[in-house]
């Protein structure tokens, strides 16, 4: 008996010694792939000019102006606020769509489920297509307040009485999303020569990326990022079964209500400036599952310090491999994150048969 | 001993026949081919015509054939008496009910159009021409093309041996620049992503003549560019079209207004200039004009400014 407990004891010990363990491994690749990707683009800057810009502008802004301005601009004003934009993003992405998954019990959900990016693509749509004397900063709060209402349209269709059924909401998500996709394809169709901006939007880029941008998302995909964080336990807990986690004093109504509203807010921050970036959501959370194991606790932060990590590589390919020319990095996520998923996928297969 | 080169005859026959060849070669029916390579047919001289891109329509009123055109597209806006023509649809969007309604003999397309309607036009049987020169000269080429189309051939080669004589005028003054008289420039198109116009397209094709160096030459096309790459590219003269109907002008305000940009020669230097983009996208005899402007925009001190 002594015995048992002890074991156990160290059992839970190590569990929690190998979390933290992984966390820290998941800080370090983060920061590691960051200092990688402002060493990288398209203008070759030897790296210790880099670090001694950077140096310069943490420590002494009065003596940065010593470097080459070309030099200044390209590194603190394009890669750097880029690199921290697609770094949010990745993980706004990548949280929320752990949470969806735990919260759906379904391997397959992530925010975009409940017609966040349709509704995001449709406002950001008709903000192309409003007359030119309509400030273009409105795009984005367009494209937030689209997918914010979509995913309220969503909610209303599939609360049943004080519930929130998660088929209802899959499929109210689904009919809302072909919905909105339908008037989004009809307004692309129509607008004819306004289209240039509107297809790497649908595909995603960070290629404007500046501060302002930045300091706009930071509110938003903290926020929502803390308040996700926070549900790691009740989410542990309704992976048993919801009537279970009732019984286990959890509030599954007010819980799934909160992962719903935290989410859509962090996930539509995110796309409202760089467009619906897939994948990310659902290849994340899984490869964190696989790797790390299915506790909440530890797959939700992973999947943030993950999400951000990719999502940094995935757009320095974006805008290296083709240089000058840049790729929507919706089309990287994709082509290097499905192979890898797969890969997964066939290890996950092996160990389960 | 019966040498052939010996009979005067054969020899001035053989002659006339050879140059006969060499002159009328291109003109032979069989040997034409539009901008998409298409083979094409002159004869019989087009009556009806429908243009589905505004510069297209730009060529026919100039030419005086305005009479001969039954359709156009929403966007041909020049000269103004285009807006009242028929209307078969947008750009890329080609209403082909009504075109085919309108029963042409002669429907000049675009590159737009090259996978869409106008194969669809052609297994209908309607002769369909497609113009999207990326030079100059491509431009006057295609002008005689849809004068010999036509059956004018006089307007074409006055219209064209006039807008010869202006690219001239601009071409024996930037000609002979060295490089480094060349400034840096770059056109850019659009700002969300930065979209400039790179190799083998005409407003390319119009800055080289202007005597001008495009920074933009990596890319082909209209494609995007890394801001990184502009940015130390350090364009020396900026050339922003705009569209007339258009006020407010996010792309405009982007380069004169967003920090990244003001450490590029042309922002610190103030050189930085709007263009009508209908006169440099479109390949119509206005572009000659945009030549000319953006030939005073690069050497303010060769050229004096042209006269509108």
């Amino acid at each position: 008996m002594d015995t048992a407990l002890k074991t156990e004891l160290d059992l839970h010990r190590a569990r929690v010694q190998r979390g933290k363990l992984l966390l820290m491994l998941a800080a370090l690749v983060l920061v590691g792939v960051g200092l990688w990707s402002i060493t990288t683009g398209s203008t070759a800057i030897p790296v210790h000019d880099i670090l001694a810009i950077l140096q310069a502008r943490i420590f002494a802004p009065e003596k940065a102006d010593a470097y080459s301005a070309i030099y200044n601009t390209i590194i603190c004003d394009i890669r750097l606020p880029r690199i921290i934009m697609a770094g949010l993003t990745g993980a706004a992405l990548a949280v929320a769509g752990a949470a969806y998954q735990g919260m759906f019990r379904n391997p397959l959900a992530d925010p975009y489920l409940t017609g966040i990016s349709q509704g995001a693509a449709l406002g950001a749509v008709a903000g192309f297509l409003l007359p030119a004397a309509v400030p273009a900063a409105l795009v984005p709060v367009l494209a937030f307040l689209g997918a914010v209402l979509s995913v309220a349209a969503v909610y209303s269709i599939a609360r049943t009485g004080r519930t929130l059924p998660v088929t209802t909401l899959i499929l109210g998500g689904v009919a809302v999303g072909a919905f909105l996709a339908s008037i989004t394809s009809y307004l692309i169709i129509v607008s004819d020569e306004k289209v240039h901006g509107i297809v790497f939007w649908l595909l995603g880029t960070f290629s404007l990326a500046d501060w302002w941008r930045v300091a706009i998302m930071i509110p938003y995909i903290l926020a929502g990022a803390v308040v996700l964080l926070l549900m790691a336990r009740p989410l542990n807990v309704m992976q048993l079964d919801e009537e279970q986690a009732e019984q286990l004093g959890i509030n599954v109504e007010r819980t799934k209500l909160i992962i719903l509203a935290a989410a859509t807010l962090t996930t539509a921050a995110a796309v409202c400036f760089c467009g619906a970036i897939g994948f990310v959501g659902i290849i994340i959370p899984h490869a964190v599952r696989m790797t790390c194991g299915p506790d909440y606790r530890l797959l939700l932060p992973i999947s943030l310090l993950g999400g951000a990590a990719f999502l940094i590589l995935a757009d320095t390919a974006a805008r290296t491999i083709m240089a000058p020319t840049e790729i929507p990095v919706g089309i990287i996520t994709a082509i290097i994150g499905t192979p890898f998923f797969l890969y997964l996928l066939n290890q996950k297969k092996k160990a389960v048969f | 001993m019966n040498n052939v080169w010996n009979k005067p005859f054969i020899c001035i026959a053989l002659a006339a026949v050879l140059c006969v060849c060499a002159c009328a070669a291109p003109a032979s029916p069989e040997e034409l081919r539009d901008d998409s390579g298409n083979a094409i047919t002159i004869t019989p001289p087009a009556e009806r015509i429908i243009s589905l891109a505004p510069a297209n329509t730009e060529i026919v009123y100039a030419l005086g054939l305005e009479n001969k055109l039954v359709g156009v597209t929403e966007f041909c806006n020049y000269p103004p008496a285009a807006k009242d023509k028929p209307r078969v649809g947008g750009f890329s969007t080609v209403d082909i009910e009504k075109a085919v309604a309108l029963q042409p003999d002669l429907v000049l397309a675009a590159e737009k159009h090259n996978k869409s309607v106008t194969p669809q036009l052609q297994k209908m049987g309607f002769r369909v021409v497609s113009l999207y020169p990326s030079s100059l000269q491509g431009v006057i080429q295609d002008i005689t093309l849809v004068g010999r189309l036509c059956g004018a051939d006089t307007e074409a080669a006055t219209l064209t041996a006039d807008l010869q004589k202006r690219i001239d005028a601009v071409t024996a003054i930037t000609g002979g620049l060295d490089s480094d008289k060349r400034p840096r420039t770059l056109v850019v198109i659009w700002n969300d992503p930065l979209i400039v116009a790179g190799a083998s397209t005409l407003i390319g094709d119009i800055i080289r003549e202007a005597g001008g160096n495009n920074v933009a030459l990596q890319v082909s096309g209209f494609s995007s560019m890394n801001l990184e790459s502009i940015v130390s590219a350090d364009p020396q003269v900026i050339i922003v079209p705009t569209s007339m109907d258009q006020q407010g002008d996010p792309l405009w305000e982007f380069i004169t207004t967003d920090p990244r940009m003001s450490g590029t020669s042309a922002v610190r230097n103030s050189r930085l200039y709007r263009i009508d983009g209908d006169m440099i996208y479109r390949h119509s005899p206005r572009c000659i004009t945009a030549l000319e402007q953006i030939a005073s925009f690069l050497h303010p001190d060769l050229f004096s400014k042209p006269a509108q």
